[in-house]
């Protein structure tokens, strides 16, 4: 269930059908874009992570331990600074790292958490004009970057 | 121009399609009917992409693919970021100018989160019954 006063909702991205009696929402809710959101987040990003890494090794591709416990991390204490409630569209391993990608129609935003510790988890943000990005940039991943990022890329402008 | 016995292809019209192949189920993402971005990062080991031109020589070239997406040749080309197409074979060739990941993390994710997007799944088409 989500406040009706929670921050998320006062941007005005749920549909209304999805809306139910007594100013209650159903858990997970698409909004424009696809992206999902709902209460649960943390916990269905965490399972998922956990998911792909049992998956990883007969994909050929699995993150390292070190990434994964980065992700979780990053995502548990960012969590902390501010109630996470978007889903990831896509969490992939690739050559060790673990990437986790929040996509609307106008904004991405991906997590980067290395193999190894002896580079730092990044962020990478875009802005889309249709397909295209017509802004990108990166910074270096902490709870709070990754909570601004998040709630960022919820919002419409 | 090539070297010496080297066969040279021309360009690819924008409108020709090319195919890249998914090597495992996890490349195809169910949540937004699209590749998953990774299927667009290129290794150290490799100069560039590799595409079919066919969906026949794509399954040939890799008979263990799991399924494929497409994408138009134009649609490549207006990536901002600039990229090549380059016929190599007669069924094949490879897209250019994508950095690894190690090389140019944000460029490399810009090219494969667009790329993702201007792809079409082409699992369920009939000739892959």
């Amino acid at each position: 269930m989500l406040a009706l006063n929670s921050p998320v909702m006062q941007q005005g991205f749920f549909y209304a059908g999805n809306s139910s009696a007594h100013g209650e929402f159903r858990a997970l809710c698409p909004i424009e874009g696809g992206v999902v959101i709902g209460p649960d987040s943390l916990i269905r990003t965490i399972r998922e992570i956990e998911r792909l890494s049992a998956q990883g090794l007969q994909h050929g591709d699995a993150a390292s331990a070190v990434a994964q416990e980065s992700a979780k991390r990053l995502l548990s204490e960012a969590q902390m600074d501010r109630p996470i409630y978007v889903i990831p569209s896509a969490i992939e391993a690739s050559e060790g790292d673990l990437l986790i990608h929040w996509d609307t129609a106008t904004k991405s935003v991906v997590l980067i958490c290395p193999a190894s510790t002896t580079k730092p988890a990044q962020i990478y943000r875009e802005v889309l004009d249709g397909r295209r990005a017509i802004h990108s940039e990166m910074v270096e991943a902490s709870s709070h970057s990754l909570s601004s990022a998040l709630a960022w890329v919820l919002r419409a402008k | 121009m090539g070297t010496p016995g080297e066969i040279v292809y021309p360009e690819l019209e924008s409108t020709a399609e090319v195919y890249r192949a998914y090597p495992f189920p996890d490349s195809f993402n169910s949540r937004t009917g699209k590749p998953m971005p990774k299927l667009f990062y290129r290794k150290a080991s490799e100069t560039g992409l590799s595409v079919g031109l066919s969906p026949a020589g794509t399954l040939l070239r890799y008979p263990g693919a799991v399924g494929m997406c497409r994408l138009i040749v134009r649609d490549i080309a207006d990536c901002p970021d600039p990229l090549l197409i380059v016929q190599d074979a007669v069924d094949h060739a490879e897209i250019r100018g994508i950095p690894t990941r190690d090389e140019d993390q944000e460029r490399a994710l810009r090219i494969a989160k667009y790329l993702a997007r201007i792809a079409e799944d082409w699992r369920d088409k009939p000739f892959l019954a």
